[in-house]
């Protein structure tokens, strides 16, 4: 039976919901509805047929009211008031002002759509910003298009390295052999920590270099103070960051002074440059004149035969590096030929260039820890994929909200909203949500900028530059979303037939709804690949640090000393420390396990000498394995005896021993070959120690050979007593004098020292488990409003169920089901993908704990918990909801 | 078919014409308009409603709201003085064009 009054309520609750129709103006269309319905039925038509027609032709052609208006009232745009602008600005005021009522009507859809799309947007704000900085890396330079830097690619048998680094008499070499050569400059990096003193003022500093004079000829380090061409002359001259400068004189005038350094050596400052900037592929705070480093043997400085310089080289083009590059392995020839015979090795010289060197280098001896362009794409991938989510929320949310609008769109249609009006009326709605999310996003971004620094390691306050993309790249972001979450509703729903619509009769089509289902799915699927990801990374880094590295690595510091005074005084300094309570042993050696270690060549015997092998290398005394903890399997350890600068006595590690073919390996000799003396000379192998640690984890354990002279050594080990370890420590700072009296206490931790070179996997961990929690945010946001939508959609559905005699367990399930088969069908896409790209990841490491069924079962479960969360609460509110009510709402 | 601009020009002092002397409603205006042009000038209420709106709001008409026995609530227009003043004003005008086209029509039908 038709209701004509129910009819007219609803109509008038449509009405209503159009917010340009006031209340007084609704009465009076309504009464107008009426009178007509009354004439429609006295010429016969039934109540139903008359209502519709009549509810139809209201709102027809209002174009004569515009007519008339232009005739009557000059307006200048020539349009009725009642009527939204024309124009995208005008329209987007008005939008924005719906958008604003209809928020305040329906907080929860635009709170969430917003929400949803400001987390994605800050998220790609943030990415941005770091792609930005990463490839803007030593581009501050004036010639930076024309700087390379001297690389070596070295083999000797049994290894290859490819090393940043370069001897020392090549620089000067090139620039006077080969005119596309105008000028080079040479690095030579100092200890990381060195005692800077300056009258009262003491502290450690690092970044200190030696560089050639022509260093301000070729890079661009604007000088403050001095004379950018005299600054690094003398030997004994010192250049200095404005930040030093700061720190150390404060506000009077460096040029002139002395600053004193280790406590031995005076320096003259004769320059005070900008400090360096952050993008840049390493930092200095000084420079000292790579003249001091030869002032007393000019000799030493034509070894070819060593490369502890970096070496950058200015070109006259950047054209002309690769032919530059192919003459190279004449210039090799003609100054090393003898040298690589000697060690049997062959080298050749490689340019990389300036700009490449921060994104695409991954060479050995490197001066600092460099980027990878793989995290950069890596970043943007993820920035695509984050954005990718939030408009996808975006669109579903959008188009789920329309069909329970239809009714509305059916009237604007009836009144005479053209499809181009209303498709741009939904574009200006996107784009009103769109500006507020933005803004939200802005201030999003700014907030978690520093977390975002500190997580990628990257300092992302590059100051003016970001003023000059952050406007042009936002709009143009805004642009795009608009566009793209904008125009899937705005085409779609402007389709619909305004009849049908105000009928209630609307469908979203099945193939609307499968589209959105699956747009979810493929949400979940990223959130989970990225919840497994983290999982797989946190368990090989769990892995890492547990395994045993062969050697008791807590409770030891290890302290710089300088060689001589190792040398010269051990025994006393062994006596001295022993006193303190919570020594528990001491040693020394030239090398720290963790960091890493020379290389040496050898000659087994039983090989011949054209088989020689390459093994890691380093010296200690006889305290070293028992205070390292390592074991001894075979032979004995070094002896008093044994520790004197002309000592033979070697140990090596088993898998030198296995890899020489020696059961038996002590008594067995091997030759080294010495760099100092040039000649090969016999050792005597003692013992055989358990393989332990000496680099990283990336590889595999190497052949090592402990050497037992002891002119090599550089740093005492010194393992404490774990109750008391503070306490330890602060006796030992101040007893320090009797035994360094030049040098105050300077430690660190081998723990934190080996631990830490895990920090650039620590540092992926943090990224991805910050990304996967984005992802999970706004997947459940977009779950969230989805299930709102097809509750609120189904309440009548929900409601005949219960009367039928339905429980609400029984509904909540049958809700919740359906958002559980999304997740689960996710998981048919997440886990090959992620499985794939994980145990490529996994390949870099030598030792890795493979890839468990756990981790993917733990991530599938836990992105159901959070899924069901979201969803149970509101499906236990529709099934516990009063049947009776949900029916009435039609 | 009468064109949109003609329409439009001729809606006002219609309207006013029609609420001279006693008041009425938007449903019977639109009414008494199509009877009395014959069937030619059949407005929609999309195109009246905001006039009578926008007339009220220059002053020109005045409303109030009646009910009527059956109940039914109906908002009625009348002319103010403003209104009449204005009526008098688009007759006059209406009628200096009128006798020019007559003259012109005149002229044409008598040289055939």
């Amino acid at each position: 039976m038709f209701d004509l009054e129910k009819a007219i309520l609803r109509w008038r609750e449509t009405l209503r919901r159009n917010e340009s129709l006031e209340e007084a103006f609704i009465v009076e269309l309504e009464s107008h509805l009426r009178d007509e319905v009354d004439r429609s039925c006295r010429e016969g038509a039934s109540v139903e047929e008359a209502f519709r027609k009549a509810a139809a032709e209201i709102g027809q052609a209002g174009d004569i009211g515009e007519e008339f208006y232009k005739t009557y009232t000059p307006r200048l745009s020539g349009r009725p008031p009642w009527k939204p602008g024309r124009s995208l600005p005008a329209l987007l005021g008005n939008s924005l002002k719906i958008v604003l009522r209809r928020a305040r009507k329906s907080k929860a859809y635009s709170l969430i759509n917003i929400a949803g799309l400001a987390v994605g947007l800050a998220c790609c704000i943030l990415i941005v910003a770091y792609i930005l900085t990463e490839l803007s890396y030593d581009g501050y330079h004036k010639n930076a298009s024309r700087i390379v830097r001297l690389g070596v690619k070295a083999e000797f048998p049994g290894t290859s390295i490819t090393a940043a680094v370069s001897n020392t008499p090549a620089g000067p070499a090139l620039v006077e052999e080969f005119p596309e050569v105008l000028n080079a400059v040479r690095f030579r990096p100092t200890s990381p920590r060195t005692v800077v003193s300056y009258g009262d003022r003491q502290d450690y500093e690092g970044g200190i270099f030696f560089a050639d004079r022509s260093v301000f000829d070729v890079f661009t380090f604007p000088m403050l103070k001095g004379d950018p061409r005299t600054a690094l002359e003398a030997p004994g001259s010192l250049v200095i960051t404005a930040s030093i400068a700061a720190k150390y004189f404060g506000d009077e005038d460096p040029l002139g002074k002395v600053l004193r350094l280790n406590n031995q050596e005076d320096r003259t400052v004769t320059g005070v440059i900008a400090d360096v900037p952050r993008n840049s592929h390493f930092t200095f705070n000084m420079l000292l004149s790579f003249e001091s480093l030869y002032a007393q043997n000019r000799k030493a400085q034509e070894r070819w035969l060593g490369f502890p310089n970096y070496t950058y080289l200015l070109l006259g083009d950047e054209a002309q590096r690769e032919a530059l590059e192919a003459k190279l392995p004449a210039f090799v020839q003609a100054h090393m030929a003898d040298d690589l015979k000697a060690v049997r090795g062959t080298l050749s010289y490689f340019l990389q260039p300036l700009t490449r060197i921060h994104l695409h280098s991954r060479l050995d001896r490197d001066v600092a820890p460099q980027g990878s362009v793989l995290y950069v794409y890596i970043f943007a991938a993820v920035a695509l994929f984050i954005l990718l989510l939030a408009c996808i929320n975006f669109v579903n949310l959008s188009t789920a909200r329309a069909s329970t609008q239809s009714r509305e769109i059916g009237v604007r249609k009836a009144c005479g909203a053209s499809r181009r009006d209303l498709i741009r009326h939904f574009l200006a709605e996107t784009f009103a949500h769109g500006l507020i999310a933005l803004a939200i996003a802005l201030g999003l971004s700014e907030l978690a900028l520093s977390y975002f620094s500190a997580l990628t390691g990257v300092d992302l306050r590059i100051g003016a530059a970001r003023l000059q993309w952050l406007i042009p790249s936002s709009i143009g972001l805004l642009v795009f979303v608009g566009v793209a979450a904008g125009s899937y509703p705005a085409f779609l729903l402007s389709a619909y037939r305004p009849a049908r619509v105000l009928k209630g009769d609307v469908r979203t089509g099945v193939s609307g709804s499968r589209f959105r289902d699956a747009l979810a799915v493929f949400q979940f699927a990223v959130s989970i690949s990225l919840i497994i990801g983290t999982g797989i990374i946190m368990n090989q880094l769990r892995f890492m640090k547990t395994r045993d590295p062969g050697f008791r690595k807590e409770d030891v510091v290890i302290v710089r000393v300088m060689p001589d005074r190792l040398r010269r005084s051990y025994p006393s300094i062994k006596a001295r420390l022993g006193q303190v309570p919570g020594v528990l042993g001491v040693a020394a050696t030239s090398t720290v396990p963790g960091i890493g270690s020379d290389i040496g060549q050898f000659v087994p015997e039983g090989f011949g000498q054209d088989q020689a092998q390459t093994m890691d290398v380093m010296n200690a005394n006889a305290d070293f394995l028992p205070t390292m903890g390592i074991k001894l399997v075979d032979g004995r350890n070094f002896s008093a005896e044994d520790g004197t600068e002309a000592s033979s006595a070697v140990l090596i590690n088993r898998t030198a021993a296995r890899k020489f073919g020696w059961d038996a390996a002590v008594g067995k000799t091997i030759r080294q070959y010495s760099n100092a003396t040039r000649q090969w000379e016999m050792r005597t192998v003692v013992g055989v120690v358990e393989d332990f640690q000496l680099a990283s984890d990336y590889r595999p354990i190497a052949p090592l050979c402990i050497g037992a002279s002891s002119t090599d050594f550089g740093g005492l080990v010194i393992r404490l007593d774990r109750t008391n370890v503070r306490g330890t420590l602060a006796t030992l700072n101040a007893i320090w004098k009797d035994i360094d009296a030049d040098r105050p206490f300077d430690y660190f931790f081998l723990e934190a020292q080996f631990d830490g070179q895990y920090r650039s996997e620590e540092r992926l961990w943090g990224i991805m488990g910050s990304f996967a929690v984005v992802s999970i945010v706004i997947a459940c946001l977009g779950l969230f409003g989805m299930t709102s939508f097809a509750v609120e959609r189904r309440t009548k559905e929900i409601g005949i169920r219960k009367i039928l005699g339905a429980s609400a367990p029984e509904i909540t399930l049958m809700l919740a089901k359906e958002s559980a088969k999304r997740v689960l069908l996710a998981n048919l896409v997440a886990w090959p993908v992620t499985y794939f790209a994980m145990a490529g990841w996994l390949r870099r490491f030598a030792y890795r704990d493979g890839i468990g069924i756990g981790t993917f079962v733990l991530s599938t479960a836990l992105a159901l918990l959070i899924a069901m969360a979201t969803v149970g609460w509101q499906a236990v509110r529709a099934a516990t909801a009063d049947p009776v009510q949900s029916l009435r709402y039609e | 078919m009468i064109s949109k601009a003609l329409i439009a020009a001729s809606t006002k002092p219609i309207i006013l014409s029609t609420l001279l002397g006693r008041e009425s409603y938007g449903y019977q205006i639109i009414q008494k308009v199509k009877k009395v042009s014959g069937g030619t000038l059949e407005w929609s209420d999309g195109m009246l409603y905001p006039v009578l709106h926008r007339l009220e709001k220059d002053g020109l008409l005045v409303s109030h709201w009646k009910r009527s026995e059956e109940g039914r609530y109906r908002k009625y227009y009348g002319l103010t003085d403003l209104g009449r003043k204005d009526l008098e004003a688009e007759m006059s005008q209406w009628s200096s064009v009128n006798a020019t086209l007559a003259k012109l029509w005149k002229a044409l039908a008598a040289s055939d």
